[in-house]
């Protein structure tokens, strides 16, 4: 990539590849009364136009992968839209301009309908009804878990705490759009897919029900890809009908969307309306948790939708000893894009509404934010502790990390320099937050395995070339997590094989065994246990041919230093690395064992991964423009054991800039009528250089109950930084009695809150 | 329009329409791709090229507006065996992570060093921050690319 | 992402150009192509042709003049933010802030103007300065005062075949205050500052502007009357500003309510004062 030789899918040749553009629906709720493509057909370098009206008993219909029962969706819609940017046509031309040209030919007449964008007005008798024939109302499903006695609990409270705490909708916004090229290839029945995607065999498997072929004839290759952030995980209306068409031509297609379209038609996340209650103790200890919220889900179940939020239900007490909670969660369809998993998917959100709580009961109690923390959180001595959601917290210093976040803030001296601050008319403020991140999901004995098709395992092939070179074959498919590094690391060690004589493939489903793909932060705990399994099985048999050649038992075998010799004989015969790899391939002392070197592995984790970490913000509100910035920001974490500290220093700054920009700057917006209004990064504003501030990090490491001790990352920075610069604004705005409990805090938002009517 | 242009050291008569942005020059018709395409709002930066040593962002140029000028990419800031002392501070700063946005900010970054006085010591990184205010990253973080451009900085380049 | 299809011609000098565009119906003018290009990705304009005046050789530079500086109107936003002291610190401020690096190295002060965006900063700077527009089109060349040059969001009084060529601003203090949500966001408003001073450092004229909130460069006609013929004291910088607020009607957006805006401008206003006043003193001193 830093010469530019980055192989992104739009970058790849694709000899005779003719172009698709997609005809959408400017409506967000609409019949199609009519659609004609004549005009279109008719335009130079037009190869095809398929409409959903024409084609709708040929194509396929495209499953969610986390419910049983769902709307029918289909790549192209026939009959009704219903957000806008759905797909009711695509053109297929010789040129990307002649397939735009003609797609702005293509007539729909719309008969249009009401739109109900509000989830809390999609829930009422009197909304638009999105799918008729699916059920009588908008409401998909509704979860409801009370443990403990929340009811006595709110009843008992020396206080109780209300908020009603909105987490906005945001996009992914891979900087990469999405992207795709099939190749079918008629005489061996094969389809070739590359595409801009995160679990290519998690894809291929349920491709290949949905178009209806074998799967062994269809391969699917993630080159290097842009980002994914959760939403390149899933079966798009757009990629499929690319696919569809590919084969019913009979041709090379590809099609690379724009940023309005992946705002618009990719996917988006976040996006909860809780209204929550505290109930506290006048000591600080929390006594109850309640929440009633709604789980927006778009208008069509895409592959995560339906779980989504239930990831909020099982995550909400975080890393704090809780007794009693009532969740109760209503999931329903609007006229918007679809919700789906989003780098700290369902945890963010969780971990917002809670820390808002906590702040909201501490200024009630007036007991200082971190001792409000400390009184409540989960300590060592509790562990192994239960959630009331089940989740077994075994090991981590929750405390500790609150500590240390505190020192580093340099908290001690903060309200003097706040009061100091505040004579001059300026007003900065601190706010903590704690995140507790559930993740490498999920393990085959899990509770909690609501995905239907959906790996929980990893898989490494490791293959030792005949001079002792390694090729390490991993079924994660990073795109910049650095898995490549990490995985090298670990088998690096395990065989004593110089890093430099390693090498990393994946992505490629023709070359890589079944394996779960990137995303939920579980490259290094399961990718890593696997390469490392596959490294120990590789040991094993290189220690069974040395064996042979020093005729010796394997027990008597010693590897050590890159070399292997007999046990108390250090000083005598000695083979390199490479003498042994040769020997397992040339047999050249004749058939002393089965000749190869090379394992592959399948690793089911034995639990899901926690890990967990402390967050605090420094920030500074002008209070005549309602500017927040971020003088500091601090972050403690425990990833466990780190294989590499570059790397996850980058995936703890990566996931604290989203979620500065959840907190102040990000935003997908729908008028009243359901179009967008941030269509472009113009608009939906991705944090620059000059909204993140220096970020100050430090890390405890608590190694896990794993052979790697490894915990996962990738989506830590996402949880508490939200929390953590909201409670900062509203500790800034303390002397102005000030609530805000929304993100994202814009300025004139900010403003109004100070300076009412 | 006829016209020339000069791409990375090497001269080109090209023949472009009037409406072809650079970029799409650039990546389509000479096939150097390591310039990206991240938005269609000006705004991602993933885009940028040197135009007569200034940055640019080449979906917002009109290919014929270059005719006779000198385009540099990502590509040709590499010698032949060895990255260039910023490309080598980026690996070593771990300023990249997809790597799709990074040659922008190779090239956003290498104009910013170009036109420093090299006398002038270590950069302030709020400086740095804003010579690279027209690039996202979604990935980094930005800290580890302001590590990067620092450091290439305090080298001397 | 791909623009519609046009004929495009370069034109080595403004006569040229002024007489393409009146041959060709439907022409538009490019220079530097930061604000046209991004509506031709859209296609939300589709010009039969582009007359291209980036390659005009003499509207380039910048000459100071006794009492004021002349500038080309293919001067870029880049070279402005980092000229010397001849050019007024307020046109200094202003193109600093203005988008990002990449689109400042290209984007001109002539094209900035003639666009008329009322998010785009530079024509609150020309209508504070009290500057001078040079236009030359198949009629013949004029001076445009600036309160004749701008006719509303984006309207103008060129003529089809009007290029600007040249922007004569007079000297003074003055300053230019900007806010924007974010660095990559069209900016939520801004005020321009520009004074006069004479002896003993008495403020004969102030030109004070609002960039965006009410609309394409507003005049704060009642802000700067209260200015003019006092120190610039602090209570008179104060209310000054706060007249800003009723200098026009802002409008409710995602950017804020008018409400809000109207603060805004007051808040930028007063801290645009205090920076010139300041400078004022500077150069005094």
């Amino acid at each position: 990539m830093l010469i530019g030789r980055g192989r992104f899918v739009d970058d790849l040749p694709a000899s005779g590849a003719v172009h698709v553009a997609f005809v959408r629906s400017p409506f967000a709720h609409a019949d199609i009364s009519r659609v004609d493509a004549a005009a279109a057909r008719l335009e130079s370098g037009v190869v095809a136009v398929f409409t959903g009206l024409e084609s709708k008993d040929d194509l396929p219909s495209l499953p969610t992968a986390a419910a049983d029962h769902w709307p029918l969706r289909l790549p192209l819609t026939p009959h009704r839209v219903r957000y806008v940017g759905e797909p009711v046509a695509m053109v297929v031309a010789g040129t990307k301009q002649a397939a735009l040209s003609a797609a702005e030919a293509v007539r729909v007449d719309y008969e249009p309908l009401d739109a109900v964008v509000d989830p809390w007005a999609a829930l009422e008798d009197s909304a638009p009804l999105l799918h008729p024939d699916f059920g009588p109302t908008n409401k998909f499903g509704e979860i409801h878990k009370v443990i403990g006695d929340p009811d006595r609990a709110f009843a008992a409270a020396d206080r109780v705490v209300r908020s009603t705490v909105v987490v906005q909708r945001v996009a992914a916004s891979p900087i990469e759009p999405r992207a795709i090229i099939v190749e079918p290839d008629l005489h061996g029945g094969t389809l070739t897919i590359w595409l801009s995607c995160q679990a290519p065999h998690t894809l291929r498997t349920w491709l290949s029900q949905i178009l209806g072929m074998n799967e062994a004839r269809l391969r699917i290759v993630a080159p290097d890809v842009g980002g994914g952030f959760g939403s390149k995980l899933n079966l798009y209306c757009d990629e499929v009908a690319v696919m569809w068409a590919a084969r019913k031509l009979g041709r090379t297609l590809r099609w690379t969307e724009t940023r309005t379209e992946n705002l618009t038609a990719g996917v988006h996340a976040r996006d909860q309306i809780h209204h929550a209650e505290l109930a506290v103790g006048s000591d600080g200890r929390i006594l109850g948790l309640r929440s009633h919220f709604v789980g927006d889900l778009g208008a069509y179940l895409h592959f995560f939708t339906p779980v989504v939020a239930d990831l909020t239900i099982d995550t909400l007490t975080g890393n704090y000893d809780i007794p009693a909670v009532d969740i109760h969660l209503e999931k329903v369809f609007t006229n918007t894009m679809s919700i789906e998993a989003l780098r700290g998917s369902g945890r963010a959100e969780a971990t917002f509404v809670l820390e808002r709580l906590i702040d909201e009961a501490a200024k009630v109690l007036d007991i200082d934010p971190p001792e409000m923390r400390r009184r409540n959180l989960v300590t060592p001595e509790q562990m192994p502790y239960k959630t009331p959601f089940g989740m077994v917290y075994r090991s981590g210093d929750y405390p500790a990390l609150l500590a240390r976040v505190v020192e580093m803030a340099d908290y001690g001296g903060f309200r003097e320099r706040q009061d100091a601050r505040r004579r001059e008319g300026r007003y900065i403020g601190i706010g903590f937050a704690t995140y507790n991140l559930l993740c490498g999901f999920s393990p085959s004995g899990h509770d909690w395995n609501p995905m239907k098709q959906f790996p929980g395992h990893e898989t490494a092939l490791i293959r030792v070339d005949p001079h002792g070179s390694v090729r390490l074959i991993s079924g994660l498919s990073p795109h910049g997590q650095g898995s490549d590094t990490t995985l090298a690391q670990v088998v690096a060690d395990r065989l004593q094989v110089p890093y430099d004589d390693i090498a990393v493939e994946h992505g490629d489903t023709a070359l890589v065994p079944y394996g779960g793909g990137t995303h939920g932060s579980r490259g290094a705990v399961v990718g890593g246990h696997a390469a490392l399994l596959a490294a120990d099985r590789v040991a094993e048999k290189a220690n069974s041919v040395a064996a042979a050649m020093l005729e010796a038992s394997a027990e008597d075998i010693v590897h050590e230093d890159g070399g292997f010799f007999v046990r108390g004989d250090p000083g005598g015969a000695r083979l390199s690395w490479q003498a042994v790899a040769f020997e397992a391939h040339f047999l050249k002392g004749g058939p002393r064992f089965e000749p190869g070197l090379e394992a592959t592995a399948f690793y089911d984790p034995p639990d899901v991964s926690f890990a967990f970490g402390a967050n605090a913000a420094v920030v500074e509100v002008d209070i005549d423009t309602g500017k927040v910035t971020i003088l500091d920001f601090y972050s403690v974490d425990d990833a466990g054991v780190v294989l590499n500290p570059a790397i996850v220093r980058g995936q703890i700054h990566g996931g604290i800039a989203q979620g500065i920009g959840q907190a102040l700057h990000e935003e997908i917006v729908h008028d009243e009528a359901g179009q967008i209004t941030t269509a472009n990064f113009a608009t939906y504003r991705l944090p620059t250089a000059l909204e993140v501030p220096e970020i100050h990090t430090d890390m405890i490491s608590t190694p896990s109950e794993t052979p790697l001790g490894v915990r996962g990352v990738g989506e830590s920075g996402t949880l508490a930084s939200p929390a953590a610069i909201v409670n900062a604004v509203n500790d800034a705005l303390r002397p102005f009695g000030v609530v805000l409990n929304r993100t994202p805090l814009r300025p004139s938002d900010i403003w109004e809150a100070i300076h009412p009517e | 329009m006829r016209m020339t242009l000069r791409v990375n050291g090497e001269a080109y008569e090209l023949d472009p329409a009037p409406s072809r942005l650079l970029v799409h020059l650039i990546r389509e018709d000479l096939g150097l791709t390591g310039t990206h395409v991240g938005c269609d709002s000006s705004s991602c930066g993933a885009c940028t090229v040197l135009l007569d040593g200034m940055a640019v962002k080449s979906c917002t140029v009109l290919a014929v507006q270059a005719a006779g000028r000198t385009v540099e990419t990502v590509e040709s800031i590499a010698a032949l065996d060895a990255l260039s002392p910023l490309q080598d501070a980026f690996s070593r700063h771990h300023a990249l992570q997809c790597g799709y946005c990074t040659p922008g900010f190779v090239m956003a970054a290498t104009a910013y060093l170009r036109d420093r006085d090299p006398a002038a010591g270590v950069p302030d990184r709020m400086e740095v921050r804003r010579s690279i205010s027209g690039n996202l990253c979604r990935c980094t973080g930005y800290q580890h690319i302001v590590d990067a451009i620092v450091a290439a900085a305090a080298d001397g380049t | 992402m791909y623009p519609p299809d046009f004929d495009y011609e370069v034109a080595p000098t403004v006569e040229i150009a002024a007489s393409l565009l009146s041959a060709t119906p439907g022409a538009k003018v490019i220079a530097g192509g930061q604000s046209l290009i991004p509506l031709l990705r859209y296609r939300l304009a589709r010009p039969s042709a582009l007359v291209d005046i980036g390659r005009i050789a003499d509207m380039r530079s910048i000459a100071s003049r006794d009492g004021w500086v002349e500038i080309g109107a293919l001067v870029t936003t880049a070279e402005l933010s980092a000229a010397g002291p001849h050019v007024p610190a307020l046109i200094r401020d202003a193109s600093a802030v203005i988008a990002d690096p990449q689109v400042r190295n290209l984007g001109t002060i002539g094209g900035n103007l003639a666009h008329a965006d009322p998010q785009n900063d530079l024509p609150a700077v020309l209508v504070a300065g009290r500057g001078t527009v040079h236009v030359t089109g198949v009629g013949g060349s004029r001076g445009i005062p600036s309160d004749e040059f701008f006719t509303g969001p984006f309207g103008t009084n060129l003529n089809s075949t009007d290029i600007v060529t040249r922007i004569d601003l007079p000297s003074g203090v003055g300053a230019y205050e900007k806010f924007k949500r974010s660095a990559g966001d069209y900016g939520t408003g801004a005020v321009a500052v520009h004074l006069r001073l004479g002896i003993a450092g008495v403020i004969e004229q102030a030109g004070i502007a609002v960039s965006g909130i009410f609309g394409l460069a507003t005049r704060a006609l009642e802000a700067e009357d209260r200015l003019a013929g006092t120190y610039g004291e602090l209570e008179d910088l104060a209310a000054a500003a706060n007249a800003v607020a009723s200098a026009g009607t802002a409008m409710d957006d995602e950017r804020g309510s008018s409400r809000y805006k109207a603060a805004l401008a007051v808040t930028l206003a007063h801290r645009a004062l205090i920076r010139a006043i300041v400078r004022a003193r500077e150069v005094a001193a």
